[in-house]
């Protein structure tokens, strides 16, 4: 008998048989309880740092420690932290700093009584969802430990260097821009620590109305109020793009709007959809489509961007993406700012712009309004009728000096949310990744 | 999303004339809630009409909506397509010229 580690989850959501599917790292897929998920997972991603640097140092007078980290919703950064002496102690002064990517980080600063204790320890989940990337932990030297006997016990400085991942980690590929454009179908501590996030959350990308001049489905619930756009070189619905997106098995229709100038904000699927084949190999899109007009032409996707937790672990809940233009068409169309905050959005009203393929003719635009009914943390639900090819469509209203996107749609019900439409929330791991793409 | 459980409904689209409907939009209406969270993208027909339409387990009505080369409204439809996991299925389906 030998253990072969957990090197990644296969599938998340239990099928029939309540089992959720893994993959060793030996290459073997297996099935395990639903139930046993998180522990396995947990257990993978401890085996996976045991081989990393440092964490623990031993002195003549005990040991210090300190490691990083995903939280439990997988996101960086839980800090452990703490010290074990060889007599007992009876205060403590500890302090360590941790950095990651520019503009994250954490500085700790705790001291108190310790009662003839021979350990201390201290876990500290960050508030906010940290992206992935490289994190740096130090324990200050200074940190120290009185011990019962007079002596001061220091801290010989541990360190933890580690790549910590998120759901929100981006993944992108290459797509063809080659022509003609093919349609193609299918072949035959939490917080007792004084911890303190540092990140300065900027929570808005304005939006720009370009320089252009005036030119019952599962997803409709109840009366279907969307009305057709029959003008769509106003803005901002020349802002908004039908999506012809070439899968190695398929054609699909989606809908993106714009974010920047040559970025188009889109739902994960249309860009990564496994029964399809996976990746997208070519974009099409073509901002303010009606019909078989196209009033700005179209451009092509030089780059498909997504992340993690859509397209490793197809999680609902991020399935976010967008792609990178061969033209700068947005300064001609405008594009759409972004928002993000973390108050619940529940009763905001919005819109939803786009291109359903259950609407005649073929190729036009639709828009319907109203409130969000639940705010999840990841996801903005709402009864706004959408139709097959509206993913990808802006959930948006005022603001951001001239319109923001709060969500972009991506689901009619399901069991998930068996009364309500559902898009993908702009959290802020997402406005953080729409901001780099943008760049 | 459970990718394992879904299938794929192929076939073709064409007109009463036997003409193949090519660059029609195509998707699944489901009648039951679908097992699996159903995104809102549609596929497209090729221009041989053939399609391929990937589903998670439920039963759906197959609908086309598309243009024909006179730039009237195409539809058709399938009724009562049962789509059980990992179980690809053929549906061919006839369109009409809406008399709009």
């Amino acid at each position: 008998m030998t253990i072969v580690p957990v090197a990644r989850l296969v599938t998340s959501s239990p099928g029939r048989t309540g089992q959720v599917k893994v993959q060793l790292v030996n290459g073997a897929v297996v099935a395990i309880p639903a139930a046993d998920m998180n522990l396995v997972m947990r257990r993978a991603a401890a085996e996976a740092r045991a081989a990393g640097p440092d964490g623990i140092k031993h002195g003549s007078c005990g040991s210090s420690w300190i490691y990083q980290y995903e939280k439990s919703d997988d996101h960086p950064i839980k800090i452990e932290t703490g010290f074990k002496v060889k007599t007992a102690a009876v205060a403590y002064g500890w302090s360590y700093t941790v950095k990651g990517p520019p503009g994250w980080g954490v500085t700790f600063n705790k001291s108190g009584t310790l009662a003839l204790r021979h350990r201390w320890s201290n876990t500290y989940n960050t508030p906010e969802d940290f992206p992935a990337g490289t994190y740096s932990a130090a324990v200050s030297s200074s940190s120290d430990a009185l011990l019962v006997n007079g002596d001061i016990c220091y801290s010989l400085a541990p360190t933890a260097k580690n790549d910590l991942s998120s759901p929100d980690e981006p993944v992108s590929w290459s797509l063809s821009t080659s022509s003609p454009i093919p349609v193609t179908s299918g072949p035959a501590a939490a917080g007792s620590g004084a911890g303190q996030a540092s990140r300065s959350t900027g929570s808005v990308l304005s939006g720009f109305a370009g320089r252009a001049g005036r030119m019952a489905p599962h997803s409709v619930i109840g009366k279907d109020t969307r009305k057709r756009v029959t003008d769509t070189t106003a803005y901002p619905y020349r802002a908004i793009a039908l999506l012809r997106v070439t899968f190695p098995h398929g054609t699909g229709s989606c809908t993106g709007f714009l974010v920047s100038a040559s970025l188009v904000a889109t739902a994960g699927h249309c860009l990564y959809y496994p029964p399809a084949g996976g990746r997208a190999t070519r974009v099409q899109v073509i901002p303010g489509n009606n019909v078989k007009s196209e009033p700005y032409g179209s451009c092509l996707g030089t780059r498909a961007y997504s992340v993690k937790g859509w397209v490793s672990s197809g999680q609902e809940a991020y399935d976010y993406g967008a792609v990178k233009l061969n033209c700068d068409i947005g300064d001609t169309v405008g594009w759409f700012g972004m928002r993000y905050q973390t108050k619940s959005l529940t009763g905001t009203k919005v819109t939803i712009t786009g291109y359903p393929g259950d609407k005649k003719p073929d190729g036009s635009m639709w828009t319907a309004s109203g409130k969000i009914t639940v705010s999840l943390a990841r996801q903005l639900l709402y009864k706004i009728s959408t139709g097959a090819g509206q993913s990808g469509s802006p959930v948006y209203n005022r603001g951001c000096t001239t319109y923001c996107a709060l969500a972009i749609h991506a689901y009619g019900t399901n069991h998930n949310h068996p009364d309500d439409n559902a898009g993908t929330r702009i959290t802020l791991p997402a406005f953080y990744n729409f901001d780099i793409w943008s760049s | 999303v459970d990718w394992s459980r879904w299938s794929v409904v192929r076939g073709t689209v064409r007109t009463a004339s036997g003409e193949p409907a090519g660059d029609c939009a195509i998707w699944g209406e489901p009648a039951t809630l679908p097992e699996e969270p159903l995104p809102d993208i549609a596929f497209r027909t090729g221009q041989d009409g053939s399609y391929l339409l990937p589903l998670p387990p439920a039963t759906y009505t197959i609908k086309v909506n598309g243009l024909s080369s006179s730039c009237r409204s195409l539809g058709g439809e399938a009724t009562g397509v049962v789509v059980t996991a990992s179980s690809d299925i053929t549906v061919d389906i006839i369109v009409t010229e809406d008399q709009d």
